[in-house]
């Protein structure tokens, strides 16, 4: 598929993207309603309206106002995380074709992921509420901890394959074995990484229970559908990212490149999704140590084998 | 049916409940919980995440007080019941009650007020702050010129426990907190998330609880034993944990036989005794109470701390940390003599 390179389709196309983007975050919302009501001695299938019925209830329910509200901000950080999770898929290629063939798609993304420290805290922040500050400062905290290990996790890739450019990643994967094999230390740390900027399963403690909600504390309303739908859409996106930079991209038998994007992304979606029911929030205190003591220096020596490899290679 | 309407019934569908529980009614929260389960919705984290507020047991006139200004901050529409525990058929009822409401309450309903000053947080609620208590909220990072914007005056440096000066805020936990015993108010004194100081104090039901025990079969000190472990779990973030914890609580709960119950609850403590995140996760002496609550063959008494000695066990800890101690305490409010140091409310 890919031997052809990528193709960069017009603009227009970009609500498509974002569409199927929705579809991917109501599905994995679908899965966690199911797991949840499962989890709790209903039918799994009750559990599967649970976003349909989540989006009634908000778009119903009325913005809560605080006093001494920075509102601009507060929304801001709400919606930010939206927004980063539509700018990361721009430059994901489904099958061949893309949105945005950038020479430094990679470095984009990360970019993207680091907006994500901005709207997380701003959420934390705008409401001038003491639960929220701590969610939005435990955040920073744990993306002090995961942030150069994913950093370094997005490297490898693009060491192995000498560039940036993310069309150029998937295709190097072709005829070989797919760097998530060639490179699992990477790709472990890649999946902390999307979980931790989603917010999502142990790295939740922002938006944990014990503050009351955290940065969710005194959301109500369309603001906290954004946030919550945020969550999922940024979870979505780093699973689309994963499958050109380690899942091989499009290849695979029988089915066209595009959809094969599609089934890899919707798998991994799902092993986030799954998977989070299985574990207790990391304490983000406990989790600093892990990231730079344990991930850090593992990934770096995962970098240096892939760029031996790659000099070796010529 | 028109689009409002359709809206309206998928949002009764997953309606949030805040269960507000009095000192001594445990058993009514418990209900509420189930029942919130079994129509499949979702309990609230906070006042702004609520829909419904469930208060279970006749609030003292404080806890009332805070109970009215939780409801002030639930931005509806919202309905309000009572649950009373007498039987185990209120808290669905009344549940009923509130679906009923929250259908037709969209176009009556007022919106809340505005927060009153100093009270940024839901939990805030207990509505009698002397002047003393609001200089400490963090107004100082607005650049307003007359030193109290929104009527909230700047903060006060203090150092920390690393000698760092820090802004002090005042930050009271409770009485209405989810996973949090029902009543108790911890005024805490934060550094960052640290917690310096911190007073104590219970707000009281107005009258003796009703007897819960006389239940057909019901096996309330098992019960209790798992409600505490699920409250527990639930602050380390393990959902479905504290999903199973609750529901072999209602079983217990709800008269089964002892038998087919003791298994579910046998299985529940090898799954969370087996889980190696969690051992890592939780601090060794919190997790060592977890497993003696979820453990069927202690006998079931909690740890038995005193109220007065709370305050020196959470000072110095982070906010995560004094709500994983607290919780695994399992501290009981309930009207009883031997309790030297709680104030009294009523």
């Amino acid at each position: 598929m890919s031997d052809v390179g990528v193709v960069e389709v017009a603009a227009i196309w970009a609500p498509a993207a974002a569409a199927l983007l929705a579809l991917l975050a109501m599905a994995a919302a679908a899965l966690d309603g199911a797991l949840a009501a499962r989890g709790s001695g209903l039918p799994a299938t009750a559990g599967l309206s649970a976003p349909v019925n989540e989006t009634a209830r908000l778009l119903r329910q009325r913005r809560r106002v605080t006093v001494a509200a920075d509102s601009l901000l507060w929304r801001a950080g709400g919606g930010g995380l939206l927004v980063a999770a539509l700018l990361m898929v721009v430059v994901v290629p489904l099958g061949r074709f893309t949105l945005a063939d950038l020479p430094v798609g990679v470095v984009w993304f990360n970019a993207m992921d680091i907006v994500v420290w901005a709207a997380v805290w701003l959420a934390g922040w705008g409401p001038n509420s003491a639960h929220s500050l701590v969610g939005g400062y435990r955040f920073l905290a744990l993306a002090l901890a995961y942030e150069l290990p994913l950093m370094f996790a997005l490297t490898a890739p693009a060491v192995a394959a000498g560039s940036l450019r993310v069309g150029d990643v998937a295709a190097a994967q072709d005829g070989g074995w797919w760097y998530v094999a060639q490179m699992p230390v990477a790709f472990l740390v890649f999946c902390l990484g999307v979980t931790a900027f989603s917010v999502w399963g142990p790295f939740a403690p922002p938006a944990g229970t014990d503050l009351a909600g955290g940065v969710l504390t005194e959301l109500s309303g369309v603001d906290r559908l954004l946030f919550l739908a945020g969550r999922y859409a940024l979870l979505a996106a780093g699973s689309a990212f994963a499958v050109p930079l380690f899942l091989g991209g499009g290849a695979g038998p029988v089915l066209p490149g595009w959809l094969w994007v599609l089934v890899k992304t919707a798998l991994l979606l799902s092993v986030f999704v799954v998977v989070r029911r299985r574990l207790p929030a990391l304490r983000p205190d406990r989790f600093a140590e892990v990231g730079w003591l344990v991930l850090l220096p593992l990934v770096l020596v995962q970098v240096l084998v892939v760029a031996v490899i790659a000099v070796g290679r010529g | 049916m028109g689009v409002t309407d359709r809206i309206s019934a998928r949002a009764v569908r997953r309606a949030h409940v805040l269960a507000v529980e009095v000192p001594g009614w445990w058993v009514a929260r418990a209900e509420v919980e189930r029942a919130a389960r079994a129509r499949g919705w979702q309990l609230a984290t906070s006042p702004a995440d609520a829909d419904v507020l469930a208060v279970c047991g006749p609030p003292g006139e404080r806890l009332a007080a805070a109970v009215e200004r939780v409801w002030q901050q639930l931005p509806g529409p919202r309905a309000r019941v009572e649950v009373d525990g007498s039987d185990a058929g209120t808290a669905a009822a009344a549940l009923g009650r509130a679906a009923q409401l929250l259908r037709t309450s969209g176009a009556t309903d007022t919106p809340p007020d505005h927060t009153p000053p100093g009270d940024g947080t839901g939990d805030d609620t207990t509505g009698e702050h002397g002047p003393d208590e609001h200089d400490h909220e963090h107004g100082d990072m607005d650049m307003d010129m007359d030193m109290a914007p929104a009527g909230i005056p700047l903060a006060q440096g203090a150092d920390d426990r690393d000698g760092l000066e820090m802004d002090v805020l005042a930050v009271p936990l409770g009485p209405v907190l989810p996973c949090w015993p029902g009543g108790l108010v911890l005024r805490c004194r934060l550094h960052g998330d640290v917690v310096a100081e911190a007073a104590v104090e219970v707000l009281r039901a107005a009258g003796p609880p009703v007897d819960t025990t006389r239940r057909d079969g019901a096996s309330t000190g098992s019960a209790r034993r798992l409600d505490a472990a699920a409250a527990l779990l639930e602050l380390a973030g393990w959902e479905d944990a504290a999903a199973a914890a609750r529901r072999v609580r209602d079983r217990w709960l709800g008269g089964e036989r002892a038998g087919s119950v003791g298994a579910g609850d046998e299985r529940l403590h090898r799954r969370v005794a087996r889980s190696r995140p969690l051992r890592w996760a939780l601090p060794d002496d919190v997790r060592q109470r977890l497993l003696s609550m979820l453990d069927p063959s202690s006998v079931g008494a909690p740890v038995g701390v005193p109220l007065h000695a709370l305050p020196g066990l959470v000072a110095g800890l982070d906010l995560a940390a004094v709500r994983l101690v607290v919780a695994s305490l399992a501290l009981d409010l309930s009207p009883a003599p031997s309790r030297p140091t709680a104030a009294a409310d009523v």
